[in-house]
């Protein structure tokens, strides 16, 4: 341990140098705020899944769901009259947007009260007294809806008010019969995001006719015979499963995004290392003669060591604490930044919660104290190497430098060399490739000092700026001072490089979605049913159709998600082939070929799928699928680009899909009009003909592509956000690297004011340094960058979600990014260029 | 060149109380000779320095160097001044440390704009009559105490200023290294006739002096005798 006066000694210097000292609680801070930030947004995105998902299951075992989220009526009926199975319950859900709570979005949950006393603890009031009788009582009143007690008392919702529930296009109106309540808190956390009505009405509201979404069983653990005589009556399409797969596998969805989300975190985290680093080397710089006196006076290495070390922990809990504040506030927004994304992207969150738990504070502590930690470690490090009395001169220190300078360099190849063997490795571990990009970060930043060096060297004999203080003179500085600027250099390298890496990233991929949507998106109007999981449209639309002017073709398609098995959550579409475009990944033949194949039995898959299930190009892949048929084996003849399902896509003919479904009925109709006719009045015309008779979504080419990217935009935006982050821990990393450079300077910067420098040429050098710091630092991302944005293109985006993205290089990333690091740079040179300039003379000549 | 200060009043606040150095000093110091100032520690010989080197300014009175009011100045002409006209000689030597020897004894020109081929030859004139011919390219941490300043002194002549001023000079330096850097600055300063101040708390620079004056107790008087 640090003896007292140790540690007073070295806190006097901290209380002297009172915004260096806040600059390092500032960089921690900052750090740890980004990781529990991203932290609470995940976990409360966990946390909202559950209350959405999983917290109404109550004391269900077991679940029986269709392969396309229906199950006949008559299947319940079997199960109850004919099997005389009694603890079931038939479930009924969707999702609608109910007008007088802001189109909040709320789970429609349609329930049979009798059933659901064995199944979950519901407690119903409708007059004044919470039972269970309330939920009966609705049975006789049928076409009435009960709401949490909590939401309504805060929505100002009285019981008999009529509410406007929107489903897609259709409008319903239903009365509150009373509220909900639960004894159990999860569930009545759940219940704020739910609406219970009966069976029948929910069928109405959704338009199911006579299909329930799900039937929930009770069986005893280990009653397999009971499980195995239920299979039996079921259809071949239709399952057992049990909650818990069903919603992992739901879950499981978004667990990449999330985990890249923290991956960039730790991003800003390491920039923020590198500022504490910065800081408390210069703190020791600083202190090279009195710690040279301590240890003439019988300090030991140890101590000087464990000082060092002690100092910047304790600055360390100081800005984690600092930090867990920032970060739950920060937490705020990216908790609603990531659950808006994760609603577009992969499934709805009728709950939304904060969840701020004691693990995530402490985990972030953790890492904070360990960031500090090893931020301080080679500086202390270098404090122990001060020999007694002899303070180690600042020359002698930038010599050892330089003959350090092949080691460095050498270390920094080897280091990129292992970045980019970890990242060849075939492996779907997303720690391996975050591992690899690691390397290959500080492999950049051990090349920095040589590289500098290099470019400054060159720049003043090649442009023989030898003379002239402004950039000579800072030139000289930035590259015998190598132990110094070198580390700004790195910090704000590494920043723009994330910068321009995340932003060439987003780019290829807008870029990707862009071209995607061209290629796929060919109708000029699309009609599709409203339900998002099962959409259906009744067929006697396509007669209406026709008899509208202006339309000249109609090509149908049936889409839906398979529920349950291998290949829960992928997307089946059949569709008729002439309007089948894709950018293929792979195809069987050319074009005659590949729709010959197609129309015999063969599908498309889609990138992803084939990702997931490990299908390469070529022949061979084949998938099996659970029809009314029973279990068919369909040959997979072409994998095609896609990024509208993230689980994955399975394409088919429309004729294929009726022979082994049996089902005629269709979920969208894709229509090409005449090209006199404008698409807005064709669209018109539909509504005004067709909208009171279908429920139907109608959308122009233009706006489903406008819709796409817009939810492209939504879900980058906490990527920005992130980018401004690490651009201002960036920022302040600077500022302290120059400030600290000017502070050590200050007599040698007092002789040359003493020699004749005015302070406008004094402002000029040190801003002229900062731009020089900049410069480089931006020279040096440019590459960087590029190699970051290919990797998050080309590894860890293939291996998070088995996208195959195009590189779309637009070089005004590169110039907005060495804009940002010149700019940051100087801006950060502001001050320590006043602050120096207005010290007397006399005082900077005094200092040691 | 004249170097007069009238009426110079010069004090400092030191932990919350002022202490004056000087109040009312007067003098004037001989064009063209060597001059010493002897005094104790903080009996005012750097301030002293500073004030005629317009580093420093005074509470009130007027300092005089050549036709320049060095108080009545603005801070960028007293700058331009320094610049130009004064050679500073510091006893830490005060190099810059990231710049060889040849540019720390450019540094001064090339505060007034590119240093040609010329004024190179000039410097490196003098680094020759410094005796530092061959550590032109050295780093100063490279260097001997003795040496250190020999570039403090080959910069404090670069720029060819009439006014040189030295504080402590040999106070970091051994005997012998002392004696020869005196030695060597009295000869430079004879050669190119200019105007040196010493301030030194060592007798050593009195075999090199013309003039010499003792500082104390806030007041500076001539010495003619030092028995």
């Amino acid at each position: 341990m640090v003896s007292k006066s140790l540690l007073k000694i070295g806190f006097s210097y901290h209380r002297k140098h009172l915004l260096q000292t806040f600059l390092i609680l500032i960089g921690i801070a900052l750090g740890v705020a980004v990781v529990v930030a991203i932290d609470i947004a995940n976990s409360s995105v966990s946390r909202s899944f559950q209350l959405s998902t999983e917290s109404l299951t109550g004391r269900t075992t077991h679940q029986i769901i269709g392969s396309q989220a229906r199950i006949d009526e008559e299947v319940f009926r079997t199960l109850r009259v004919d099997l005389g199975h009694r603890k079931n319950a038939p479930i009924v859900e969707g999702y609608v947007q109910i007008k007088e709570l802001g189109m909040r979005t709320m789970k429609l949950l349609g329930v049979d009260p009798f059933s659901e006393r064995h199944f979950r603890n519901i407690l119903g009031r409708s007059s004044s007294k919470f039972s269970s009788g309330a939920l009966t009582g609705m049975l006789a009143q049928p076409g009435k809806l009960l709401i949490s007690e909590d939401l309504a008392l805060k929505a100002g919702i009285p019981t008999g008010k009529n509410l406007t529930l929107f489903f897609g296009n259709r409008e319903s109106q239903i009365e509150v019969y009373g509220y909900l309540k639960s004894q159990d808190n999860l569930t009545q956390q759940a219940l704020s995001g739910v609406i219970i009505t009966d069976i029948s009405t929910a069928q109405e509201i959704l338009k199911m006719g006579n299909q329930i979404s799900r039937i929930d069983l009770i069986v005893k653990e280990g009653d397999e015979a009971t499980l195995k005589v239920i299979g039996k009556i079921l259809p071949p399409d239709i399952t057992i499963v049990t909650p818990q797969k069903r919603s992992q596998s739901i879950r499981q969805m978004s667990q990449s995004f999330e985990l890249n989300l923290m991956a960039m975190s730790l991003l800003a985290l390491l920039v923020g290392m590198f500022l504490i680093y910065n800081t408390v080397t210069f703190a020791v710089v600083q202190r090279r003669k009195m710690l040279g006196i301590l240890r003439s006076l019988g300090v030991t290495r140890k101590e000087v060591f464990t000082l060092i070390i002690f100092e910047t922990i304790i600055f360390g809990t100081i800005g984690s604490i600092l930090g867990l504040g920032l970060g739950v506030l920060l937490g705020q927004g990216t908790v609603h930044l990531v659950s808006q994304s994760i609603s577009d992207l992969y499934f709805v969150l009728s709950v939304k919660v904060f969840d701020v738990s004691s693990f995530h504070l402490i985990k972030a502590m953790g890492l904070g104290l360990l960031a500090s930690f090893f931020s301080a470690l080679f500086p202390a490090l270098e404090s122990i190497q001060i020999a007694p009395v002899v303070a180690q001169r600042r020359s002698s220190l930038e010599g050892y430098t330089a003959r350090m300078l092949p080691r460095l360099s050498i270390g920094g190849l080897v280091l990129l060399a292992i970045g980019s063997a970890v990242l060849i490795i075939e492996t779907r571990q997303l720690v391996f490739a975050f591992g690899g990009l690691l390397f290959i970060v500080f492999g950049a930043a051990l090349l920095v000092p040589f590289l500098s060096k290099i470019i400054a060297s060159a720049v003043l004999n090649v442009f023989h700026v030898r003379s002239g203080l402004g950039i000579g003179l800072a030139l000289r500085n930035v590259t015998r001072s190598l132990s110094r600027s070198a580390v700004s250099i790195s910090a704000l390298m590494i920043a723009v490089s994330v910068i321009i890496g995340v932003g060439i990233m987003v780019e290829s991929f807008r870029y990707s979605v862009v071209d995607w949507l061209k290629n796929t998106i060919k109708a000029d109007i699309y009609i599709v049913g409203v339900n998002r999981e099962f959409p259906v449209i009744e067929t006697s639309i396509i007669k209406r159709l026709a008899e509208i002017p202006g339309i000249k073709e109609q090509y149908i398609i049936r889409s839906f998600k398979i529920a349950s098995g291998n290949y829960a959550g992928v997307s089946v579409m059949a569709q008729d082939r002439e309007i089948i475009q894709r950018k293929w990944i792979w195809k069987s033949g050319d074009k005659k070929e590949l729709y010959a194949q197609f129309s015999g039995g063969g599908v498309f898959v889609s990138e992803i799928f084939a990702w997931k299930n490990g299908m390469g190009a070529g022949f061979g892949n084949s998938i099996n699928l659970m029809t009314k048929k029973g279990l068919k084996t369909f040959p997979v003849v072409g994998i095609f680009q896609d990024f509208s399902s993230r689980q994955g896509m399975i394409v088919m003919d429309s004729r294929v899909y009726k022979k082994y479904w049996l089902d005629s009925r269709i979920s969208g109709i894709a229509l090409t009009i005449n090209s006199s006719v404008p698409v807005e009045s064709v669209m018109e015309h539909i509504n005004q003909k067709l909208a009171a008779d279908y429920h139907f979504m109608i959308s122009s080419n233009a706006s489903i592509r406008k819709a796409a990217i817009d939810v492209f935009d939504r879900t980058f935006t906490i990527t920005i956000a992130l980018q401004i982050l690490a651009a201002l821990v960036a920022f302040i990393g600077v500022f302290n690297s120059i400030m600290s450079m000017m502070l050590e300077r200050t007599r040698e910067i007092g002789i040359l004011r003493a020699s004749g420098m005015t302070r406008i040429q004094l402002w000029r050098m040190v801003m002229a340094e900062s731009g020089i710091i900049g410069g480089l630092s931006g020279i040096f991302a440019l590459p960087l960058g590029t190699a970051l944005a290919w990797i998050l293109v080309y590894i860890i985006n293939k291996r998070s979600f088995g996208w195959s993205l195009d590189f779309v290089v637009e070089y005004h990333h590169f110039i907005q990014a060495l804009g940002i690091s010149v700019l940051a740079s100087l801006t950060a040179g502001v001050y320590p260029s006043y602050k120096i300039g207005k010290q007397a003379i006399v005082d900077a000549l005094r200092t040691e | 060149m004249r170097i007069e200060l009238r009426e110079v009043s010069k004090s400092y606040l030191e932990g919350g109380k002022k202490h004056n150095i000087f109040s009312d000093l007067t003098v004037k110091f001989t064009s063209g000779c060597f001059s010493v100032l002897l005094g104790k520690s903080g009996s005012g010989k750097s301030t002293l320095l500073n004030l005629i080197g317009g580093i420093d300014i005074p509470d009130s009175g007027n300092v005089y160097v050549g036709n320049e009011n060095l108080s009545q100045m603005s801070d960028y002409n007293r700058t331009l001044f320094r610049r130009r006209k004064l050679g500073f000689i510091f006893q830490f030597f005060n190099l810059i440390p990231t710049l060889t020897v040849m540019e720390n004894t450019l540094l001064i020109r090339e505060l007034d704009g590119p240093v040609d081929k010329e004024q190179r030859d000039i410097a490196r004139q003098i680094l020759v009559e410094v005796g530092l011919e061959e550590r032109m390219n050295a780093m100063p941490d490279n260097l001997s105490g003795g040496e250190q300043q020999r570039v403090a002194i080959a910069r404090a002549l670069a720029y060819d200023p009439p006014i040189i001023l030295a504080d402590e000079p040999t106070g970091n330096l051994d005997h012998e290294t002392g004696r020869s850097v005196l030695e060597m600055m009295a000869r430079l300063i004879r050669e190119k006739g200019k105007t040196l101040i010493i301030a030194t708390h060592s007798e050593e620079a009195i075999a090199f002096a013309d003039d010499i004056y003792r500082i104390e107790s806030g007041l500076i008087k001539p010495v003619s005798d030092l028995t």
